[in-house]
């Protein structure tokens, strides 16, 4: 593997073209990354603030000792609807996929680059409209917008709907793009067997966003349609079904929790063998369980809906079926660990945090197994056990993938690396709060406490403090976060084209890259998992 | 009993046989993931330590081990099918209830319960049903959805405007069990509580009769005859439901405006007129209470014809005018 | 559409990171038809909404439709299955480098698509006119079924949503014109036409679904 060491002159995608108008403009795929990691990062604060105030509020039993309870359901829905719909979807397809997918497979740039500048300024829009809405008269209805209620309440709910209606076209757009990156522009002798992980993981995501997201479209072009024309198909009160929308927003919204879990998954398969110094195990049987779970994601979608009256018929197939999301999860889960056999370990923070997330993912799972569980779930459903479960899902599972995946290839993106020990500071601020924020609602939820309440009873007022003590401590590790990147992005020590060892193509470029990613064209002779030739 | 609540973390406590045998399965899952967690975090932990660098470990080349890929997906698919088929025979006696069930019709609506018995009586966010005996609701909603979920039971179902949901259960404990909305509905979800009180037979019976009863285990109430007009009007705000959107603070950031200080004065509307709040301004407010929106407030209040009769609305107008 | 083989790199400059035209084109190709499986489930979501509703509530649906025009549903699906052909022929065209007789095809199919929304604005504004609305707001005294206004909730949106496609297309058809025109678009390179056509049989496709669905089975 030839390391074209040019990191000290010429010049690279950041200095490439200069001023703000030259990024705002650019279509190549790194910049954009970059716009939308930054983007993301601002929804993340806006949401996360959202949830502190939520928890502050949570932290007495009595309601109202911080905010009335109609701020607070504005409140979690802000938070719901910005964390979902503008943080999670796209946050690693959006920010990291854009940067890293096009060099993993040693192309010069996305399939469509004006089209990928676009649908970033589609996803830009859609959050400005959502955003809109918390000034335009505030919305209450939760990220879910059941229906009849988000029908009947008053407040700018349309603004937040055509804001996630927008951003799924955004998401629909980067999925296109990248499907056909990875069928044509793949390097010379890079075959379907030598894709990296990421890559797979990124086209399984791809496949459920352009099948799923559509009908979320529809879904909410209907419920806008409810509440300016009064059509009636999801109102009981004028002969619609109330439970239809719900069938219709989880066919959609079932499949978009694997859209946001499976890249996090591509993130880990990356950095385990790379800080393993060892081939991923099981390689194929990692690739062919993204698309398990992709398949699995669309019959599943009626387990949201096990208290909601549906047949008895129906509850039995979709508990079965759930059933069966655990077995291919498992399976990458015991891979990533068996990576770890017999190798040689280092712990940088990338590790640290794909540790991180195999200890909260692998709780987030074993909790879908109770929820998946029929009568389980009739006790739990609606409860702080599932927004405990969910949060160790997309919170402990995406967000851990993705501030790895930011550690991962921060010296690819900024040339520089990041401090470690600061990295270590936060990353056990970060796993200590996130397990303090969020294993008490699992007991809580257990005990009976039902979700989405701004009052509770004095006997959860326990797990409440706990929860919200450990809120304060993500708060810090993330803000601590924040303040160490830009430290180190701007003064932090050179870092080499390829410091961590890793095989895939990105690596063989100079770090930052190149406008056009690659002095030469690659070609690959090996799969990217063989440390055997490489040299840190 | 302490030590299962020890090992149970704190599940709410067993009301029916339905909730034993809710517990088993429950219980049967927390172990299994407690086995499955040690073997997953504790192996990876142990792979840490074992075979970290700095130890002097040389990485060797596996690629895979199909034997072994195998044995961890058929083993845990073999185990999903047997969580699924021991869930499937809990729900069924959760869900099936016996062809004598005694029906109680339940109407939610923001934000209150309503219970219907067959002899005519309609309680207001308190049930009473007799303890060993299987009692069936039959839940429907008036507005939007709503949850109807008792912890202690172990039941809930969601509670859907324009169709019938249907729950059940034999409550063995007698006394009070706490009732939650679980699906969001508004302003006062998190206010939208009841309770079933579960009656031993002789106290069923004199209830049936319409005599007062004491529920086992909670506080003994005083006997509505016993209190002052006032002192019957805050019970009866409280059983009615009304708090979950008006208060007696004075705090003007409710759902409703507040009883405090509200008799006798003026009250600006939301079509910028003022009425004075006397007698007869209170009924309409809770019979009608879209006649007269007041200023800041939106139309939400359903009304109470029906519900509040002459000698309730007496004693609820002595009540807010007591509190000046 | 088996000739692309002739696309031979040329006066046409293709993008830096495309190997050469033809994988170009392929690209864009492969890019229009996952685009188009998106454009099929969100239409299909209605579809789905319809097939259920119909199957609950089959007497006020039949009741519905006949309340609608069959003969100018028939005129319009002839007037879309028209345009269709057009269209191939304007694709056709232009890769045998005719600019002209293309460009006089395309204006042939959006006259087309001008057509078929004069015939869908007769038929709204009759229902309009006599209060056959969706949901909420119909008045229509006749025929005062239950789940009767679901069945125009549902013509409405998906008629809707149709008419919107058409609009859609006929906004790309006009672009393409203007590309052709100003010679962006020629035998080298007619990847923009040929896919705005896939766009437009899309367009007709539904609606020959929609025309038997809503018009005659009811």
């Amino acid at each position: 593997m030839a390391h074209a060491n040019s990191t000290s002159h010429g010049s690279n995608y950041l200095n490439h073209e200069k001023g703000l108008w030259s990024w705002l403009t650019t279509v190549d795929h790194k910049r954009i990354g970059l716009m939308y990691l930054a983007t993301v990062l601002t929804y993340f604060l806006v949401g996360g603030i959202f949830a502190l105030l939520i928890r502050l509020e949570l932290f007495t039993p009595g309601g109202g000792n911080l905010i009335t309870a109609q701020t607070y359901n504005r409140f979690f829905t802000y938070h719901g609807a910005i964390m979902v719909f503008l943080v999670i979807i796209p946050a690693i397809p959006g920010s990291i996929g854009n940067f890293v997918l096009p060099m993993m497979v040693g192309a010069k740039d996305v399939a469509f680059p004006k089209l990928n500048l676009f649908s970033y300024y589609v996803y830009l829009a859609g959050g400005i409209f959502a955003t809109l809405a918390l000034f335009l008269g505030g919305a209450d209805t939760g990220w879910t917008f059941y229906t009849p209620y988000s029908i009947r309440t008053s407040g700018a709910v349309i603004l937040v709907v055509f804001g996630a209606f927008i951003a799924g076209f955004a998401s629909i757009l980067t999925a296109l793009n990248f499907i056909i990156t990875i069928h044509k522009l793949r390097a010379q002798g890079q075959s379907w067997s030598r894709l990296p992980l990421l890559c797979w993981s990124l086209y399984a995501t791809s496949v459920i966003q352009i099948l799923a997201t559509p009908v979320l479209a529809i879904t909410l072009a209907l419920l806008i349609f409810e509440r300016v024309f009064k059509i009636g198909i999801f109102d009981p009160a004028l002969g619609g079904d109330a439970v239809l929308f719900q069938h219709f927003f989880w066919f959609y919204s079932h499949p978009a929790v694997y859209i946001m879990i499976l890249p996090a998954m591509g993130v880990i398969s990356e950095i385990i063998p790379v800080f393993s110094r060892k081939p991923i195990f099981g390689y194929k049987a990692i690739a062919l369980a993204s698309f398990g779970i992709a398949l699995v994601a669309f019959i599943v979608w009626g387990h949201h809906m096990f208290v909601t009256g549906q047949s008895e018929l129906a509850n039995f197939v979709f508990s079965l079926l759930t059933m069966f999301v655990a077995v291919p999860t498992g399976v990458k889960v015991f891979s990533w660990v068996g990576t770890m056999y017999k190798g040689s370990l280092t712990f940088n923070a990338p590790m640290k945090y794909a540790m991180g997330f195999i200890e909260l993912f692998t709780i987030g799972g074993l909790t879908g197994v109770f929820l998946a569980t029929l009568p389980i779930d009739v006790h739990l459903t609606d409860t702080y056990f599932v927004i405990a479960h969910f949060h160790y899902v997309m919170v402990g599972g995406t967000i851990m993938g993705f501030v790895g995946g930011m550690h991962y290839w921060f010296p690819k993106v900024t040339g520089k690396m990041y401090n470690e020990s600061s990295a270590s500071v936060a990353f056990w601020l970060i796993l200590l709060g996130f397990n303090l924020t969020f294993f008490p609602q699992f007991i809580a939820g257990a005990q009976g406490m039902p979700r989405r309440y701004w009052s509770y009873l004095p006997e959860f007022t326990l797990m409440n403090q706990l929860s919200t003590i450990g809120s304060w401590f993500l708060a810090v590790g993330f803000a601590w976060t924040a303040i160490y990147m830009i430290r180190d992005a701007r003064k932090g020590p050179k870092a080499g084209d390829n410091p961590w060892g890793a095989g895939t193509l990105e690596w063989q470029s100079p770090s930052p890259p190149p406008h056009d990613n690659f002095p030469v064209d690659p070609v690959v002779t090996t799969w990217p998992y063989d440390y055997r030739g490489i040299k840190i | 009993m302490l030590f299962r609540e020890a090992y149970a973390l704190g599940l709410p406590s067993q009301g029916t046989d339905v909730a034993v045998i809710w517990d088993h399965l429950y219980l049967f899952l927390l172990w299994l993931s407690v086995f499955f967690f040690i073997l997953v975090v504790g192996g990876m932990l142990y792979f840490a330590v074992k075979y970290k660098k700095s130890s002097g470990a040389k990485p060797k080349y596996i690629v895979d081990n199909h034997a072994l890929e195998l044995f961890w997906t058929i083993v845990p698919t073999i185990l999903l099918l047997v969580i699924f088929g021991w869930g499937w025979s809990v729900y069924k006696k959760m869900v099936h209830a016996p062809t004598n069930a005694m029906e109680i019709r339940v109407i939610g609506k923001q934000w209150l319960w309503n219970f219907q018995y067959d002899d005519g009586r309609v309680l207001t966010n308190e049930v009473y049903v007799p303890q060993n005996v299987p009692v069936k609701f039959v839940m429907s909603s008036e507005d939007v959805i709503h949850g109807f979920f008792i912890p202690n039971f172990r039941v809930k179902s969601d509670v859907v405007p324009g169709m019938f949901t249907t729950i059940w259960f034999e409550a063995k404990q007698a006394g009070e069990h706490q009732v939650f909305c679980t699906e969001y509905c508004g302003a006062s979800h998190s206010l939208m509580l009841a309770k079933v009180k579960v009656l031993e037979a002789d106290k069923w019976e004199a209830f049936k009769r319409g005599k007062p009863v004491q529920v086992t285990g909670a506080k003994p109430e005083a006997s509505l005859t016993q209190l002052s007009l006032p002192e019957q009007g805050a019970k009866l705000v409280a059983a009615k439901g009304c708090n979950a959107c008006h208060n007696a603070t004075g705090d003007a950031g409710g759902i409703g405006p507040t009883y405090k200080g509200l008799f006798g004065h003026d009250v600006e509307l939301a079509d910028g007129s003022t009425v004075k709040a006397d007698e007869n301004y209170i009924r309409e407010s809770i019979m009608t209470p879209t006649a007269k929106i007041v200023k800041g407030y939106n139309p939400v209040m359903p009304p109470f014809q029906g519900i509040v009769n002459e000698t309730e609305m007496n004693a609820i107008i002595a009540y807010i005018k007591s509190l000046q | 559409m088996g000739n692309h083989g002739q696309v031979t790199p040329g006066t046409y400059h293709h993008g830096h990171h495309w190997k050469n035209a033809h994988e170009e084109f392929e690209g864009a190709k492969q890019g229009m038809w996952v685009f188009l499986v998106t454009e099929v489930l969100m239409v299909g979501a209605l579809f789905v909404g319809y097939i259920i509703f119909r199957a609950m509530y089959p007497e006020a649906f039949h009741e519905a439709h006949k309340l609608l025009n069959p003969k100018l549903g028939l005129l319009n699906t002839f007037v879309l299955i028209t345009s269709s052909w057009t269209m191939v022929l304007g694709v056709s065209s232009i890769q045998r480098g005719q600019v002209s007789r293309c460009l006089a095809y395309l204006m042939t199919t959006v006259g087309f698509g001008f057509v078929f929304l004069i015939v869908k604005y007769f038929e709204y504004s009759h229902k309009i006119h006599e209060g056959i609305l969706p949901g909420g707001l119909y008045t229509y005294k006749e025929l005062a079924m239950d789940k009767v206004p679901l069945f125009f909730s549902l013509y409405f949106m998906m008629t809707g949503v149709h008419a919107f496609h058409v609009i859609l297309g006929m906004g790309l058809i006009t672009w393409v014109m203007l590309r052709v025109k100003r010679g962006e678009v020629s035998k080298q390179f007619f990847t923009p036409v040929e896919l705005v056509g896939f766009y437009w049989h899309f367009v007709d496709l539904v609606w020959i679904f929609l025309f038997p669905l809503l018009y005659l089975l009811g």
